[in-house]
């Protein structure tokens, strides 16, 4: 008998609470993704200062500014939902969770236009001056 | 009465090779449910349609299903509630089907079993009854009144992924005994408690919270009953 175990994920309605997970799980792999890079960039101090300043030259074109902008995202969002995740387990907010969750949005919605349009007028000036968009 | 359309999630291990949606026009009366419809179909139209249902006033749980992508009860569902046509039927996800809408609970029922859902108590008994304040009593909540429909377990993801989960059913149990100050068995439970199918399994998908037909709060059961075996670990 075929078990059709898994279903849910394609049948069953993506309320608030499940989406919201998913995004935390997708963001919170981006994150480990980025930390590990960001290890293994800074690690380049060990080979000497030309070796890192070389490795730092190529993660500040605008190719990496313009990922950053997708970083600020998960990081931003992965914070915020999980402070939800901490008012649902430590004050009893399951039943309020999901207006929760729509008002951090809002407050992350705010914080990323804001960093992000930063960065992305950063990235354009780089442009601008004549730096090429792939560091490579 | 007015016509509405149900499409009705169709499958019969022993004939056919995958599950296939079959689609019923239904003349509804005004206060019809779901199991009314469902009813209708088998007495009146098609025989072959399988579901399970017993008492028709939401205490039995035996007819629990997934309606328009929700787990809910067939029988408290009122058509009148919904209004976009074709109403879709599926059985509760998460388990292997039998047929039709009739799934195979064993799983659910070993992993209540699993957190001993009964007074673990091993005092002389008193004369009369075991008696408890009304504080006491409210620290259960109204975890009481889960009529192990099966809905909240089959509407979590972390079930359909494992499942060996305990589900938000049988962690409610749990969360009832350990929070009845008459009970002395969270040493015998822990240990279904505290593994990887157990409690930390958990992620607060909030879907058991939503789907209860009862309206009861697993997750913030489940919340409780991690804090108390923190507590009781250090």
């Amino acid at each position: 008998m075929p078990s059709l175990r898994t279903r849910g994920f394609t049948h069953y309605r993506w309320q608030t609470g499940m989406t919201a997970w998913m995004l935390h799980r997708l963001t919170g792999l981006a994150l480990v993704f980025y930390i590990t890079l960001h290890i293994w960039v800074v690690s380049s101090l060990q080979l000497g200062p030309e070796t890192f300043e070389a490795t730092m030259a190529v993660v500040s074109a605008p190719l990496f500014r313009f990922l950053e902008v997708g970083l600020l995202f998960c990081v931003i969002y992965h914070a915020l939902n999980g402070i939800r995740l901490i008012a649902i387990d430590f004050f009893g907010a399951t039943e309020k969770h999901a207006p929760l969750f729509y008002g951090l949005m809002a407050v992350g919605a705010i914080l990323w236009i804001w960093g992000g349009g930063t960065m992305v007028g950063h990235a354009l000036h780089q442009l601008h001056a004549g730096e090429p968009f792939f560091p490579f | 009465m007015a016509k509405r359309t149900f499409k009705i999630f169709r499958f019969n291990p022993e004939t056919d090779e995958k599950p296939s949606y079959k689609t019923y026009e239904i003349d509804v009366q005004p206060a019809w449910t779901i199991l009314d419809v469902l009813n209708e179909i088998k007495w009146f139209q098609d025989g072959t349609l399988t579901y399970r249902r017993s008492c028709r006033h939401g205490i039995c749980g035996s007819c629990a299903m997934m309606v328009n992508g929700i787990n809910n009860l067939a029988c408290e569902l009122q058509i009148a509630t919904m209004k976009k046509d074709p109403i879709v039927i599926d059985p509760l996800p998460g388990f292997e089907i039998y047929k039709d809408l009739a799934v195979n609970m064993d799983p659910f029922y070993e992993a209540l079993k699993r957190v001993k859902p009964w007074l673990i108590n091993n005092d002389p008994a008193p004369s009369r009854e075991r008696l408890q304040s009304q504080e006491e009593f409210a620290l259960m909540g109204n975890s009481i009144a889960c009529i192990l429909c099966a809905a909240c377990t089959s509407s979590c993801p972390s079930f359909w992924t494992d499942g060996e989960y305990l589900g938000p059913a049988a962690l409610l149990k749990a969360f009832r005994y350990t929070f009845d100050t008459r009970d002395h068995g969270l040493d015998q439970r822990i240990e279904a408690l505290d593994n990887k199918h157990g409690l930390w399994r958990c992620h607060k998908i909030t879907n058991c919270f939503t789907a209860c037909p009862k309206n009861l709060n697993p997750t913030e059961a489940i919340s409780k009953l991690q804090k108390r075996i923190v507590e009781e670990k250090l």
